[in-house]
Parts: structure tokens; C-alpha cells; sequence
């Protein structure tokens, strides 16, 4: 935690509001991903959940290295990185590190998949990678986020289990915060 | 020829106990028991009888069935979940691997008697991170046990649960995932992250050696297992496959087949047993996607492998961590296996008729 992977994050302003989808507008870029998520179910049974709702469970949670900020204002995630089937019960998150050496990918990956572990029902399997050429050591990265013993281990560290705490905070109290408005 | 679906595959007893992840399972060698462990740091020990044709726990078309029932939950001390366990040949033993890196070794107490408790006799200390698997040598004079620090821990077993480091091998690049011992020889195969399975032995002349490297599997080998024979391995990747290796000369394994097609996400586990049918018994492989399938295995020239049966979703929504034949003589055609719902569940394969 003591060196910087990158001090000079570019920030994205964001409408500061949950559910907004005038966000998917700035999102141009990402058309190629965007359609790759024609998996989600339109005509939908009423337990199915789409990619909105997936974003707006991660994009409140704050980056572990610029903890004033959100993974949505770092560019980390976007609505359109969110993949969901309804069909097989798959999530997907493929997030974009700040920078392509970040050191803070695999907690910021940990803590992607946390969320969705409490948060989402327990039919659905969960897949975290980064975006492909978004980051050096992306096979590694992708291969120990998905490592379900690795992660349960990660789990059980006290040290890291206080880092993915914090980072976390803001996302469950945002959602909450809504619930009551 | 055809296909047999999931009619054959009868859940004979299915136990929830487990306060969380379930990650393997364990049958005792010689008594009816059948142990558990769990990220809950809990081992859970079943005990069971079997049941005559249609009782009515039973129904008749399923013949004879086993009945469970909890004999005693462990509280094992280990600081962190219990990943793996293994039972010595003799039954009398049961060995737990724990994330706290540490390898407990449980005796009963105060003879063998149905009472007496179960209790740690002994903790071998000495891998750095997590232990991952443990498994007891044909003969019982060995325990190996293989941890996140990438290496292979070899223990022999001395009297009053003493324990001496024989080896340590340090050749995968990455964590050892499990274990398995020869049915019948002293060779310990190791599977790893580095997506590697390793062949080792005791070399007389010096320390144990690794004497083949089995590649194929393009990422993480989760879980090896023996034939009963002895001369085939069967392994269970990350990359969706399952692959056998059949040893063509002393220290040599080529791969022979590869199952792929059947699982659609990461196989944690498989098993390899005796079954009821074919020349080379059944596998039995297990998976994220939630099914545990069996193939039945002949030799006709080449190897010759099927699917037998199948279950689903066999723990519901949830994965499937871990797979075992029961290897009690008679009851070949019963599988347990558990998952992240915590629970255990014993499987009969139907066969005939």
C-alpha cells in the first residue's frame, strides 16, 4: 500500500445519481462491449436483474489507493462492463484499471466480487477480469480472481478483509441511502 | 449405448449442516463413516447403515440404501477453514488441512469405542500459507500435504502420533492444489495452479524426486485421482476438462484421453472408483456448473469412456466442491459429495435391471 500506481487518475463526472442511464451515453467507446451484452434478458421473469442494476451494486465502491473516489468516477466500471444472463444465472464484470500496471487491481477485483457475493442471489455464478489490453499481467489477474480458493483465502486475511471494508463502505450505504428516498 | 439420465442417480441422504462452504468430504476406509469439513472450521462425522430394499426410507426399485446420521460435530481449533482431510488406511486417523497452514491429525480417544472423542493428537507445522490437500500413502506409513506456498510436504507416520518430515518439494511454481497417493506404490502425484501435474518418488540414493511432469491442462488442476489399478490418473481443470494419463512405462504418463464438452465451468474435483461395471471402474468429476457426472470406464485396445450418469444440479444452485467413491467393499456405487451450500449429499449410481 505504499507505493502510488498512479497518482494522476483520470475522473469522470458523474451525475452523482443512482439508476441514472444518461450515463451509458458517455460510454461511445464501448459500443464493441455493449452489444457483446445481449445476453440480458429483456423479456424477463420478475427475479431477473439486468446490467443497471449490476453497475449500480459496484459503481459506489471506492478505489482502495483515491479512497474520496468511486470506481465509476476512476473509469473502473461502467454499465456497459456489467454482463448478465438470466438464462444461465452468469454475471461478468470485465473493469478497466486506472493504469496498466496498477498493483491495486487484484484487491479492486476482490472487492467487485464481494459485492456481488452479499449482494446478488445466490444463483448466479460471478466472473471478475479486467478489460482485455487493459492491464500487463491480465491472464494472472484473471486467473486469481476467479480462483474461488484464493479468494476465500484472501477472505480470511484480517488485514485485507479492513482494505475491502472501506472500499466497500460507500457502496452498501449509497444503496441503502436510496432505499429510503 | 444409450445415455442414462438422472433417474439412476438417487439421493439416498442429504445432510445440511455445514455453517458455510462445504470443501470436502472423506470415507472412512474400514467403519461406516463419512467425514466432512468446511470453512465453518468444523469437521462433521456421519454415521450410517445400511437399510434393507423398501423400507420406508427406501423406495424398493432402489435396492438397498444407506441411512445417516450425525455422529459428532469437531470443533478443530484451526484458525482458519478447513480445506482438506484425509482418513490413514487402518480408519484409525483422520488428517485435516487447514488455511491456517497447518496439517491436524485426530485420533479417537479412550479406545475405539463409539464414545470416545475425538481429539487432536498432533499438528505438523510447517508450510507458510495455506494447506490445501492431504492424503495418506497405500501403506499408511505416509502423509503428504501440499499448501499455497508451492510446495509438497512429504511426513512419515511414526508411533504415538508422532510425525517426521521426509521431504520437501519444491519444483511447482505455483500453489499445490492436492494430492494423491498410488493405490499400491509409494508415488506421490501433486497437481498445481501452474496448471503442471507432478510425479514423485523416494529416490534412495537421495531425497524424493520428481520424476515426470504431465502437461496438457491449459489452466489450474484442481483434483487427481488414481485408477484402482493404479496404471491410469484421471485430473480435473480449470480449463473444463478431464483428463487421463495412463502410465506407459515406470515413470512415464501420457495423456489418452480428454474429456471435455461435458462441464461448462471449473471441475474442482474428481474420483476415480472401483463402480460396479466396466473393466476400469467409474469417474466421477464434479463442478462450478453445478453437475457431477459419471463415466464408465473399458479397456478395448485403447481406453473407452462414457457417461453413465448424471445429477444437475446437484447441490441446487451451488457448486460442487468435492466428489469420493465409498470405497467399502459392497457399496462401490455410492458417492458422497458436498458444495457450497454446505451440505453433504451421498449418491447411489443404479446399475441393472
Amino acid at each position: 500500500m505504499n507505493e502510488i500506481y498512479n497518482p494522476n487518475p483520470t475522473i469522470l463526472k458523474t451525475a452523482g445519481k443512482r439508476g441514472t442511464r444518461a450515463s451509458s451515453g458517455l460510454w461511445d467507446l464501448d459500443e464493441g462491449l455493449a452489444g457483446g451484452c445481449g445476453l440480458c434478458d429483456d423479456h424477463s421473469v420478475s427475479e431477473s436483474i439486468d446490467q443497471n442494476e449490476v453497475f449500480d451494486l459496484v459503481r459506489f465502491i471506492t478505489d482502495p489507493e483515491h479512497k474520496h473516489m468511486t470506481l465509476e468516477e476512476l473509469m473502473v466500471v461502467s454499465a456497459p462492463q456489467c454482463s448478465v444472463s438470466n438464462e444461465t444465472n452468469r454475471v461478468l464484470i470485465e473493469f478497466t484499471p486506472t493504469v496498466p500496471h496498477c498493483g491495486m487491481s487484484t484487491v479492486i477485483g476482490l472487492t467487485l466480487r464481494v459485492r456481488l457475493l452479499r449482494a446478488l442471489p445466490n444463483r448466479f455464478k460471478v466472473d471478475i477480469r479486467v478489460k482485455p489490453g487493459s492491464h500487463q499481467s491480465e491472464n494472472e489477474l484473471n486467473k486469481q480472481l476467479n480462483d474461488k480458493e484464493r479468494v476465500a483465502a484472501a477472505l480470511e486475511n484480517p488485514a485485507l478483509l479492513i482494505v475491502l471494508e472501506e472500499c466497500l463502505e460507500s457502496a452498501q450505504n449509497r444503496v441503502r441511502g436510496h432505499a429510503h428516498q | 449405448m444409450s445415455l442414462v439420465s438422472e433417474l439412476p442417480v438417487h439421493r439416498s441422504a442429504s445432510q445440511t449442516g455445514h455453517q458455510d462452504r462445504a470443501w470436502a468430504i472423506a470415507w472412512n476406509p474400514t467403519k461406516p463413516l463419512l467425514a466432512s469439513c468446511s470453512a465453518d472450521k468444523t469437521v462433521r462425522l456421519y454415521n450410517y447403515r445400511i437399510t434393507p430394499p423398501s423400507s420406508e426410507d427406501e423406495p424398493s426399485s432402489y435396492g438397498e440404501g444407506l441411512k445417516f446420521e450425525l455422529n459428532t460435530s469437531i470443533a478443530t481449533g484451526h484458525a482458519k477453514t478447513v480445506r482438506a482431510l484425509a482418513w490413514s488406511p487402518s480408519g484409525n486417523t483422520l488428517a485435516t488441512g487447514s488455511f491456517d497452514s497447518n496439517v491436524g491429525i485426530w485420533q479417537q480417544v479412550g479406545g475405539e469405542d463409539e464414545e470416545g472423542a475425538w481429539e487432536c493428537v498432533s499438528s505438523l507445522e510447517g508450510h507458510e500459507t495455506e494447506c490445501k490437500g492431504v492424503a495418506y500413502s497405500a501403506s499408511g506409513t505416509l502423509l503428504a500435504s501440499c499448501s499455497r506456498d508451492k510446495s509438497v510436504w512429504v511426513w512419515e507416520v511414526l508411533p504415538d502420533a508422532d510425525f517426521e518430515c521426509m521431504g520437501v518439494l519444491m519444483e511447482h511454481s505455483q500453489d499445490v492444489k492436492s494430492v494423491a497417493w498410488h493405490p499400491r506404490e509409494e508415488i506421490l502425484a501433486s497437481c498445481s495452479y501452474d496448471d503442471t501435474i507432478r510425479i514423485w518418488i523416494d529416490d534412495p540414493q537421495d531425497d524424493w524426486d520428481c520424476v515426470a511432469i504431465l502437461r496438457g491442462h491449459t489452466s489450474t488442476v484442481w483434483s487427481i485421482s488414481f485408477s484402482p489399478d493404479g496404471d491410469y490418473i484421471a485430473s480435473g481443470s480449470d480449463d473444463r476438462t478431464v483428463r487421463i494419463w495412463k502410465r506407459v512405462t515406470q515413470y512415464k504418463w501420457d495423456c489418452v484421453q480428454v474429456l471435455e464438452g461435458y462441464h461448462d465451468r471449473t471441475i474442482f474435483s474428481v474420483a476415480w472408483g472401483e463402480g460396479k461395471l466396466g473393466s476400469l471402474g467409474w469417474i466421477a468429476s464434479a463442478s462450478s456448473d453445478g453437475q457431477i457426472i459419471v463415466y464408465q470406464v473399458n479397456v478395448k485396445g485403447g481406453i473407452e469412456v462414457r457417461v453413465l450418469t448424471k445429477a444437475m444440479s446437484a447441490h441446487d444452485v451451488y457448486d460442487v466442491n468435492c466428489i469420493a467413491w465409498c470405497p467399502r467393499k459392497g457399496l462401490e456405487n455410492y458417492l458422497a459429495s458436498c458444495g457450497d451450500d454446505g451440505s453433504v449429499r451421498v449418491w447411489k449410481v443404479q446399475v441393472g435391471k
